[in-house]
Protein backbone atom coordinates (compact mmCIF):
# COMPACT_ATOMS: atom_id res chain seq x y z
CA UNK A 1 0.00 0.00 0.00
CA UNK A 2 2.62 2.49 1.13
CA UNK A 3 4.14 2.04 -2.57
CA UNK A 4 1.11 2.67 -4.44
CA UNK A 5 0.45 5.58 -2.21
CA UNK A 6 3.79 6.89 -2.88
CA UNK A 7 3.79 6.36 -6.76
CA UNK A 8 0.63 8.01 -6.68
CA UNK A 9 2.09 11.00 -5.24
CA UNK A 10 4.81 11.47 -7.24
CA UNK A 11 2.73 11.38 -10.05
CA UNK A 12 0.05 13.60 -8.71
CA UNK A 13 3.05 15.61 -7.36
CA UNK A 14 4.91 16.12 -11.06
CA UNK A 15 1.82 16.76 -12.81
CA UNK A 16 -0.10 19.15 -10.53
CA UNK A 17 3.20 21.11 -10.47
CA UNK A 18 3.50 21.06 -14.30
CA UNK A 19 0.04 21.78 -14.73
CA UNK A 20 -0.47 23.70 -11.82
CA UNK A 21 2.00 26.74 -12.38
CA UNK A 22 1.70 28.36 -16.13
CA UNK A 23 5.32 29.81 -14.87
CA UNK A 24 6.99 26.94 -15.38
CA UNK A 25 5.99 26.12 -19.18
CA UNK A 26 6.69 30.52 -20.06
CA UNK A 27 10.08 30.21 -18.01
CA UNK A 28 10.98 27.10 -19.94
CA UNK A 29 11.71 25.83 -16.39
CA UNK A 30 11.94 22.11 -15.54
CA UNK A 31 9.82 20.03 -13.04
CA UNK A 32 12.37 17.39 -11.39
CA UNK A 33 11.34 14.48 -8.67
CA UNK A 34 13.76 14.27 -6.11
CA UNK A 35 13.96 11.44 -3.35
CA UNK A 36 13.95 13.11 -0.27
CA UNK A 37 13.53 17.06 1.06
CA UNK A 38 17.24 17.63 1.23
CA UNK A 39 16.98 20.28 -2.11
CA UNK A 40 14.69 22.56 0.26
CA UNK A 41 17.09 22.60 2.69
CA UNK A 42 18.27 26.30 1.46
CA UNK A 43 14.79 28.04 1.16
CA UNK A 44 13.74 30.38 4.04
CA UNK A 45 9.63 29.70 3.86
CA UNK A 46 7.11 27.73 3.03
CA UNK A 47 3.32 27.76 2.27
CA UNK A 48 1.30 24.99 3.38
CA UNK A 49 -2.30 23.76 2.83
CA UNK A 50 -3.79 20.81 4.17
CA UNK A 51 -6.05 18.83 2.52
CA UNK A 52 -7.95 16.63 4.60
CA UNK A 53 -10.42 13.25 4.28
CA UNK A 54 -11.70 11.03 7.39
CA UNK A 55 -9.49 8.66 6.14
CA UNK A 56 -6.15 10.55 5.64
CA UNK A 57 -5.23 14.00 5.26
CA UNK A 58 -2.14 15.72 2.72
CA UNK A 59 -0.01 18.30 4.19
CA UNK A 60 1.26 20.22 0.61
CA UNK A 61 3.90 22.53 0.99
CA UNK A 62 5.45 24.76 -1.64
CA UNK A 63 8.87 25.63 -0.44
CA UNK A 64 10.32 29.16 -1.77
CA UNK A 65 12.70 32.23 -0.45
CA UNK A 66 11.81 36.09 -0.53
CA UNK A 67 14.68 37.07 -3.14
CA UNK A 68 14.98 38.85 -6.38
CA UNK A 69 15.23 35.50 -8.49
CA UNK A 70 12.34 33.72 -6.96
CA UNK A 71 10.01 36.81 -7.82
CA UNK A 72 11.80 37.12 -11.14
CA UNK A 73 10.17 33.68 -11.63
CA UNK A 74 6.84 34.49 -10.49
CA UNK A 75 6.69 37.86 -11.65
CA UNK A 76 9.09 38.81 -13.77
CA UNK A 77 9.57 40.55 -17.30
CA UNK A 78 11.27 38.44 -20.25
CA UNK A 79 15.00 39.11 -18.99
CA UNK A 80 16.42 35.50 -19.86
CA UNK A 81 19.79 37.40 -18.36
CA UNK A 82 18.32 37.59 -14.44
CA UNK A 83 20.73 36.54 -11.43
CA UNK A 84 19.76 36.46 -7.99
CA UNK A 85 21.26 39.86 -7.07
CA UNK A 86 19.40 41.25 -9.77
CA UNK A 87 16.48 43.09 -7.78
CA UNK A 88 13.22 43.26 -8.98
CA UNK A 89 10.69 45.87 -7.12
CA UNK A 90 7.80 43.49 -6.14
CA UNK A 91 6.06 44.11 -2.70
CA UNK A 92 5.83 41.60 -0.70
CA UNK A 93 2.40 41.44 -0.13
CA UNK A 94 2.18 40.96 -3.80
CA UNK A 95 4.46 38.02 -3.86
CA UNK A 96 2.95 36.57 -1.12
CA UNK A 97 -0.29 36.81 -2.24
CA UNK A 98 1.10 35.11 -6.22
CA UNK A 99 3.03 32.11 -4.03
CA UNK A 100 -0.71 31.53 -2.20
CA UNK A 101 -2.65 31.46 -5.13
CA UNK A 102 -0.13 29.44 -6.86
CA UNK A 103 -0.12 26.76 -3.65
CA UNK A 104 -3.91 27.35 -3.95
CA UNK A 105 -3.97 26.01 -7.75
CA UNK A 106 -1.41 23.10 -7.04
CA UNK A 107 -3.09 21.47 -3.98
CA UNK A 108 -6.37 22.08 -6.19
CA UNK A 109 -5.13 19.84 -8.70
CA UNK A 110 -3.62 17.58 -6.40
CA UNK A 111 -7.44 17.17 -4.84
CA UNK A 112 -8.56 16.58 -8.23
CA UNK A 113 -6.51 13.87 -8.96
CA UNK A 114 -7.09 12.50 -5.30
CA UNK A 115 -11.06 12.97 -5.98
CA UNK A 116 -11.21 10.27 -8.43
CA UNK A 117 -10.77 7.60 -5.62
CA UNK A 118 -11.85 9.14 -2.75
CA UNK A 119 -14.29 11.71 -3.51
CA UNK A 120 -14.60 13.23 -0.05
CA UNK A 121 -12.07 15.75 0.49
CA UNK A 122 -11.98 19.14 2.54
CA UNK A 123 -8.97 22.44 1.25
CA UNK A 124 -7.68 24.54 3.48
CA UNK A 125 -6.26 28.44 2.71
CA UNK A 126 -2.53 28.47 2.15
CA UNK A 127 -0.28 29.97 5.68
CA UNK A 128 3.14 30.87 5.23
CA UNK A 129 5.36 29.50 7.90
CA UNK A 130 9.22 30.16 8.29
CA UNK A 131 11.64 26.94 6.84
CA UNK A 132 12.22 26.08 10.20
CA UNK A 133 8.90 24.73 11.00
CA UNK A 134 8.93 22.38 7.80
CA UNK A 135 12.11 20.94 9.41
CA UNK A 136 9.61 20.73 12.55
CA UNK A 137 6.84 19.22 10.34
CA UNK A 138 8.95 16.29 8.60
CA UNK A 139 9.92 15.09 12.30
CA UNK A 140 6.14 13.61 12.45
CA UNK A 141 5.30 9.82 10.84
CA UNK A 142 3.96 9.90 6.95
CA UNK A 143 3.11 6.48 4.98
CA UNK A 144 4.85 8.67 2.20
CA UNK A 145 5.91 11.54 1.26
CA UNK A 146 6.75 12.59 -2.28
CA UNK A 147 9.27 15.94 -3.40
CA UNK A 148 9.60 17.91 -6.77
CA UNK A 149 11.34 20.38 -7.62
CA UNK A 150 11.53 23.27 -10.19
CA UNK A 151 14.19 23.98 -11.98
CA UNK A 152 15.04 27.24 -13.20
CA UNK A 153 18.14 29.04 -14.68
CA UNK A 154 20.05 26.02 -13.10
CA UNK A 155 18.81 26.79 -9.88
CA UNK A 156 16.43 25.28 -8.04
CA UNK A 157 13.49 28.42 -7.43
CA UNK A 158 10.51 26.42 -5.61
CA UNK A 159 9.81 22.93 -4.08
CA UNK A 160 6.30 20.95 -3.33
CA UNK A 161 5.97 18.34 -0.88
CA UNK A 162 3.34 16.50 -0.43
CA UNK A 163 3.03 14.08 2.81
CA UNK A 164 0.14 11.53 3.13
CA UNK A 165 -0.49 10.88 6.58
CA UNK A 166 -3.45 8.18 7.22
CA UNK A 167 -5.44 7.68 10.24
CA UNK A 168 -6.45 4.54 9.11
CA UNK A 169 -5.67 1.45 6.66
CA UNK A 170 -7.11 2.45 3.33
CA UNK A 171 -8.86 0.23 0.79
CA UNK A 172 -8.12 2.63 -2.26
CA UNK A 173 -4.84 3.28 -4.62
CA UNK A 174 -3.83 6.72 -5.14
CA UNK A 175 -4.36 7.19 -9.35
CA UNK A 176 -1.17 7.25 -11.29
CA UNK A 177 -1.62 10.22 -13.32
CA UNK A 178 -1.17 10.53 -16.99
CA UNK A 179 -2.47 13.83 -17.63
CA UNK A 180 1.42 15.22 -17.24
CA UNK A 181 3.57 14.67 -20.55
CA UNK A 182 1.56 16.88 -23.42
CA UNK A 183 3.20 20.49 -22.02
CA UNK A 184 6.39 19.85 -23.58
CA UNK A 185 7.55 20.52 -19.71
CA UNK A 186 10.61 18.13 -18.51
CA UNK A 187 8.57 15.84 -16.26
CA UNK A 188 9.43 12.48 -15.28
CA UNK A 189 13.11 13.32 -14.71
CA UNK A 190 14.43 11.82 -11.57
CA UNK A 191 17.42 13.21 -9.37
CA UNK A 192 18.85 11.44 -7.08
CA UNK A 193 20.37 13.27 -3.84
CA UNK B 1 -115.90 -51.94 -101.21
CA UNK B 2 -114.76 -55.48 -100.93
CA UNK B 3 -111.23 -54.27 -101.03
CA UNK B 4 -111.40 -52.05 -98.79
CA UNK B 5 -112.98 -54.79 -96.35
CA UNK B 6 -110.85 -57.04 -96.75
CA UNK B 7 -107.66 -54.47 -96.59
CA UNK B 8 -109.57 -53.33 -93.39
CA UNK B 9 -109.72 -56.71 -91.90
CA UNK B 10 -106.57 -57.67 -93.09
CA UNK B 11 -104.90 -54.26 -91.09
CA UNK B 12 -107.38 -55.05 -88.27
CA UNK B 13 -105.74 -58.11 -87.98
CA UNK B 14 -102.22 -57.06 -88.81
CA UNK B 15 -102.83 -54.82 -85.87
CA UNK B 16 -103.93 -56.92 -83.85
CA UNK B 17 -101.05 -59.52 -84.22
CA UNK B 18 -99.08 -56.37 -83.58
CA UNK B 19 -100.90 -55.14 -80.34
CA UNK B 20 -100.88 -59.07 -79.56
CA UNK B 21 -96.83 -58.67 -79.59
CA UNK B 22 -97.14 -55.97 -77.78
CA UNK B 23 -98.81 -57.12 -74.71
CA UNK B 24 -96.47 -59.56 -74.26
CA UNK B 25 -93.80 -57.71 -74.65
CA UNK B 26 -95.30 -55.41 -71.54
CA UNK B 27 -97.14 -57.94 -69.66
CA UNK B 28 -92.99 -59.89 -69.45
CA UNK B 29 -91.69 -56.25 -68.70
CA UNK B 30 -94.72 -55.76 -66.09
CA UNK B 31 -93.71 -59.89 -64.38
CA UNK B 32 -90.09 -58.64 -64.44
CA UNK B 33 -90.85 -55.76 -62.33
CA UNK B 34 -93.35 -57.01 -60.07
CA UNK B 35 -90.67 -59.90 -59.23
CA UNK B 36 -88.04 -57.56 -58.89
CA UNK B 37 -90.23 -55.62 -56.24
CA UNK B 38 -91.07 -58.81 -54.35
CA UNK B 39 -87.21 -59.66 -54.11
CA UNK B 40 -86.62 -56.00 -53.15
CA UNK B 41 -89.65 -56.25 -50.50
CA UNK B 42 -87.93 -59.07 -49.14
CA UNK B 43 -84.43 -57.37 -49.69
CA UNK B 44 -86.16 -54.49 -47.57
CA UNK B 45 -87.73 -56.72 -44.79
CA UNK B 46 -84.05 -58.17 -43.93
CA UNK B 47 -82.54 -54.47 -43.86
CA UNK B 48 -85.71 -53.18 -41.43
CA UNK B 49 -84.97 -55.97 -39.13
CA UNK B 50 -80.82 -55.24 -39.07
CA UNK B 51 -82.03 -51.48 -38.80
CA UNK B 52 -84.31 -52.37 -35.90
CA UNK B 53 -81.31 -54.02 -33.83
CA UNK B 54 -79.18 -51.20 -35.03
CA UNK B 55 -81.94 -48.73 -33.88
CA UNK B 56 -82.11 -50.73 -30.69
CA UNK B 57 -78.24 -50.54 -30.52
CA UNK B 58 -77.82 -46.97 -31.05
CA UNK B 59 -80.55 -46.59 -28.93
CA UNK B 60 -78.80 -48.17 -26.26
CA UNK B 61 -76.00 -46.51 -26.48
CA UNK B 62 -77.54 -43.28 -27.08
CA UNK B 63 -78.83 -43.84 -23.00
CA UNK B 64 -75.54 -45.14 -21.59
CA UNK B 65 -73.70 -41.90 -23.64
CA UNK B 66 -76.84 -39.69 -22.22
CA UNK B 67 -76.22 -41.04 -18.22
CA UNK B 68 -72.28 -40.62 -18.84
CA UNK B 69 -72.40 -37.26 -20.30
CA UNK B 70 -75.02 -36.22 -17.68
CA UNK B 71 -72.93 -37.43 -14.92
CA UNK B 72 -70.06 -35.74 -16.25
CA UNK B 73 -72.09 -32.80 -16.67
CA UNK B 74 -72.93 -33.28 -13.17
CA UNK B 75 -69.12 -33.78 -11.99
CA UNK B 76 -68.17 -30.73 -14.26
CA UNK B 77 -71.31 -28.55 -12.50
CA UNK B 78 -69.64 -29.25 -8.78
CA UNK B 79 -66.25 -28.74 -10.41
CA UNK B 80 -67.28 -25.24 -11.65
CA UNK B 81 -69.36 -24.37 -8.39
CA UNK B 82 -66.14 -25.54 -6.15
CA UNK B 83 -63.77 -23.51 -8.10
CA UNK B 84 -66.29 -20.43 -8.13
CA UNK B 85 -66.58 -20.86 -4.44
CA UNK B 86 -62.72 -21.43 -4.50
CA UNK B 87 -62.19 -18.23 -6.83
CA UNK B 88 -64.30 -16.45 -4.67
CA UNK B 89 -62.76 -17.19 -1.21
CA UNK B 90 -59.47 -16.69 -3.22
CA UNK B 91 -60.57 -13.17 -4.39
CA UNK B 92 -61.47 -12.05 -1.29
CA UNK B 93 -58.77 -13.24 0.59
CA UNK B 94 -56.20 -11.09 -2.14
CA UNK B 95 -58.65 -8.02 -1.50
CA UNK B 96 -58.26 -8.77 2.18
CA UNK B 97 -54.17 -9.01 1.71
CA UNK B 98 -53.74 -6.39 -0.79
CA UNK B 99 -55.92 -3.58 0.77
CA UNK B 100 -53.43 -4.59 4.28
CA UNK B 101 -50.90 -4.12 1.84
CA UNK B 102 -51.30 -0.74 0.90
CA UNK B 103 -52.16 0.05 4.25
CA UNK B 104 -48.49 -1.14 5.05
CA UNK B 105 -47.47 0.73 2.36
CA UNK B 106 -48.92 3.86 2.91
CA UNK B 107 -48.07 3.84 6.61
CA UNK B 108 -43.98 3.09 5.88
CA UNK B 109 -44.33 5.76 3.15
CA UNK B 110 -45.82 8.03 5.69
CA UNK B 111 -43.03 6.79 8.03
CA UNK B 112 -40.24 7.69 5.58
CA UNK B 113 -41.66 10.90 4.63
CA UNK B 114 -41.59 11.67 8.32
CA UNK B 115 -37.48 10.64 8.43
CA UNK B 116 -36.95 12.06 5.15
CA UNK B 117 -38.47 15.31 6.39
CA UNK B 118 -36.68 14.84 10.17
CA UNK B 119 -33.15 14.66 8.11
CA UNK B 120 -33.81 17.38 5.77
CA UNK B 121 -34.53 19.13 9.19
CA UNK B 122 -31.30 17.61 10.74
CA UNK B 123 -28.76 18.28 7.66
CA UNK B 124 -30.23 22.10 7.77
CA UNK B 125 -29.38 22.61 11.16
CA UNK B 126 -26.03 20.58 10.36
CA UNK B 127 -25.39 23.21 7.83
CA UNK B 128 -25.60 25.37 10.91
CA UNK B 129 -22.07 24.12 11.67
CA UNK B 130 -20.97 26.67 8.97
CA UNK B 131 -20.97 29.40 11.92
CA UNK B 132 -19.28 26.95 13.82
CA UNK B 133 -16.24 26.80 11.52
CA UNK B 134 -16.36 30.05 11.03
CA UNK B 135 -16.00 30.66 14.64
CA UNK B 136 -13.53 28.33 15.20
CA UNK B 137 -11.67 29.68 11.82
CA UNK B 138 -11.61 33.27 13.71
CA UNK B 139 -9.99 32.09 16.93
CA UNK B 140 -7.52 30.01 14.56
CA UNK B 141 -6.91 32.70 12.61
CA UNK B 142 -6.53 35.29 15.86
CA UNK B 143 -4.16 32.58 17.65
CA UNK B 144 -1.96 32.55 14.20
CA UNK B 145 -1.60 36.35 14.44
CA UNK B 146 -1.04 36.26 18.18
CA UNK B 147 2.18 33.76 17.33
CA UNK B 148 3.05 36.01 14.55
CA UNK B 149 3.47 38.87 17.14
CA UNK B 150 5.52 37.27 19.52
CA UNK B 151 7.47 35.56 16.77
CA UNK B 152 8.04 39.41 16.05
CA UNK B 153 8.04 40.36 19.62
CA UNK B 154 10.92 38.08 20.15
CA UNK B 155 13.12 38.88 17.10
CA UNK B 156 12.85 42.63 18.67
CA UNK B 157 14.26 40.76 21.75
CA UNK B 158 17.17 38.95 20.27
CA UNK B 159 18.23 42.67 18.86
CA UNK B 160 17.92 43.51 22.13
CA UNK B 161 19.98 40.91 23.70
CA UNK B 162 22.75 41.14 20.24
CA UNK B 163 23.34 45.14 21.39
CA UNK B 164 23.41 44.72 25.19
CA UNK B 165 26.40 41.94 24.37
CA UNK B 166 27.99 44.05 22.24
CA UNK B 167 27.16 47.09 25.10
CA UNK B 168 28.80 45.17 27.41
CA UNK B 169 32.25 44.96 25.97
CA UNK B 170 32.30 48.54 26.19
CA UNK B 171 31.99 48.68 30.68
CA UNK B 172 34.13 45.57 30.54
CA UNK B 173 37.21 47.27 28.52
CA UNK B 174 36.19 50.55 30.63
CA UNK B 175 36.61 48.57 33.74
CA UNK B 176 39.89 46.85 32.67
CA UNK B 177 41.53 50.63 32.12
CA UNK B 178 40.37 51.52 35.15
CA UNK B 179 42.32 49.25 37.06
CA UNK B 180 41.47 48.39 40.67
CA UNK B 181 38.80 51.13 40.91
CA UNK B 182 37.03 49.49 37.90
CA UNK B 183 37.07 45.86 39.56
CA UNK B 184 33.28 46.14 40.97
CA UNK B 185 32.35 47.99 37.65
CA UNK B 186 33.66 44.95 35.82
CA UNK B 187 31.98 42.11 37.84
CA UNK B 188 28.74 43.94 36.80
CA UNK B 189 29.96 44.18 33.14
CA UNK B 190 30.61 40.34 33.23
CA UNK B 191 27.34 39.64 35.10
CA UNK B 192 25.26 41.87 31.97
CA UNK B 193 26.76 40.27 29.55
CA UNK B 194 26.32 37.09 31.22
CA UNK B 195 22.80 37.80 31.48
CA UNK B 196 22.50 38.70 27.50
CA UNK B 197 24.34 35.77 26.98
CA UNK B 198 21.63 33.71 28.49
CA UNK B 199 18.82 35.95 26.97
CA UNK B 200 20.30 35.07 23.72
CA UNK B 201 20.15 31.48 24.26
CA UNK B 202 16.27 31.94 26.03
CA UNK B 203 15.74 33.61 22.88
CA UNK B 204 16.70 31.13 20.74
CA UNK B 205 14.71 28.28 22.18
CA UNK B 206 11.92 30.74 22.48
CA UNK B 207 12.09 31.15 19.06
CA UNK B 208 12.22 27.35 17.96
CA UNK B 209 9.28 27.13 20.24
CA UNK B 210 7.33 29.66 18.62
CA UNK B 211 8.10 27.79 15.27
CA UNK B 212 7.15 24.52 16.67
CA UNK B 213 4.14 26.23 17.87
CA UNK B 214 3.46 28.46 14.88
CA UNK B 215 3.44 24.46 12.91
CA UNK B 216 1.12 22.90 15.52
CA UNK B 217 -1.29 25.28 15.42
CA UNK B 218 -0.96 26.07 11.64
CA UNK B 219 -1.72 21.99 10.52
CA UNK B 220 -4.53 21.61 13.84
CA UNK B 221 -6.56 25.02 11.61
CA UNK B 222 -6.18 23.88 8.51
CA UNK B 223 -7.08 20.21 9.47
CA UNK B 224 -9.77 21.96 11.13
CA UNK B 225 -10.79 24.06 8.46
CA UNK B 226 -10.16 20.93 5.06
CA UNK B 227 -12.72 18.64 7.78
CA UNK B 228 -15.24 21.68 8.13
CA UNK B 229 -15.08 21.49 4.29
CA UNK B 230 -15.38 17.81 4.09
CA UNK B 231 -18.29 17.85 6.54
CA UNK B 232 -20.03 20.65 4.74
CA UNK B 233 -19.57 19.07 1.44
CA UNK B 234 -20.90 15.43 2.85
CA UNK B 235 -23.74 17.39 4.50
CA UNK B 236 -24.53 18.67 1.11
CA UNK B 237 -24.63 15.45 -1.00
CA UNK B 238 -26.71 13.86 2.02
CA UNK B 239 -29.09 17.06 1.53
CA UNK B 240 -29.31 16.10 -1.77
CA UNK B 241 -29.86 12.20 -1.45
CA UNK B 242 -32.58 13.29 0.76
CA UNK B 243 -34.23 15.25 -1.74
CA UNK B 244 -34.08 12.43 -4.20
CA UNK B 245 -35.28 10.18 -1.65
CA UNK B 246 -38.42 12.37 -1.25
CA UNK B 247 -38.99 12.24 -5.02
CA UNK B 248 -38.88 9.04 -4.71
CA UNK B 249 -41.55 8.75 -2.32
CA UNK B 250 -43.86 11.05 -3.79
CA UNK B 251 -43.83 9.11 -7.07
CA UNK B 252 -44.38 6.14 -5.12
CA UNK B 253 -47.71 7.56 -3.37
CA UNK B 254 -48.60 8.86 -6.68
CA UNK B 255 -48.35 5.38 -7.84
CA UNK B 256 -50.61 4.16 -4.81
Amino acid sequence: MGNNILAGLNSIGMTSLGHGMSYIKQREARVIHCTNAEPFRGFLEFTLITLASYKFRVLATIHFSNDSFTKYFTHGVSDPEVTANQSYCVPDAQFYDTLGEMANEITGKVKRELETVFPYLGMSTPNRLPHQGFELLMREEYQAESHTKVIFNDQCVLGLSLLFAQTEELDFVLPLSSSGNDSGLSLGELELF
Amino acid sequence: MLYSFIALLVGIAVSGVFFYFKLSQVRELLEQQHQEEIESIEHNKIDRKTLRSKEQQWQRNLSKLTEEYESQLDELQQNQRRTAEQFSAEKEKFRTDLVRQVDGTQQLIYRMERNVQRLQQESEMLLGLHTTFERWDESMTGLMNQTEVMHTQNELLYQIVQNIITLSLNPAMEAARAGDFGRGFAMVASEIKELAIRSEELSKNYKNNLNKHAVVTTTTFQDIQASGKLILTAIHTKQALEDKLEHVILSGTQAI
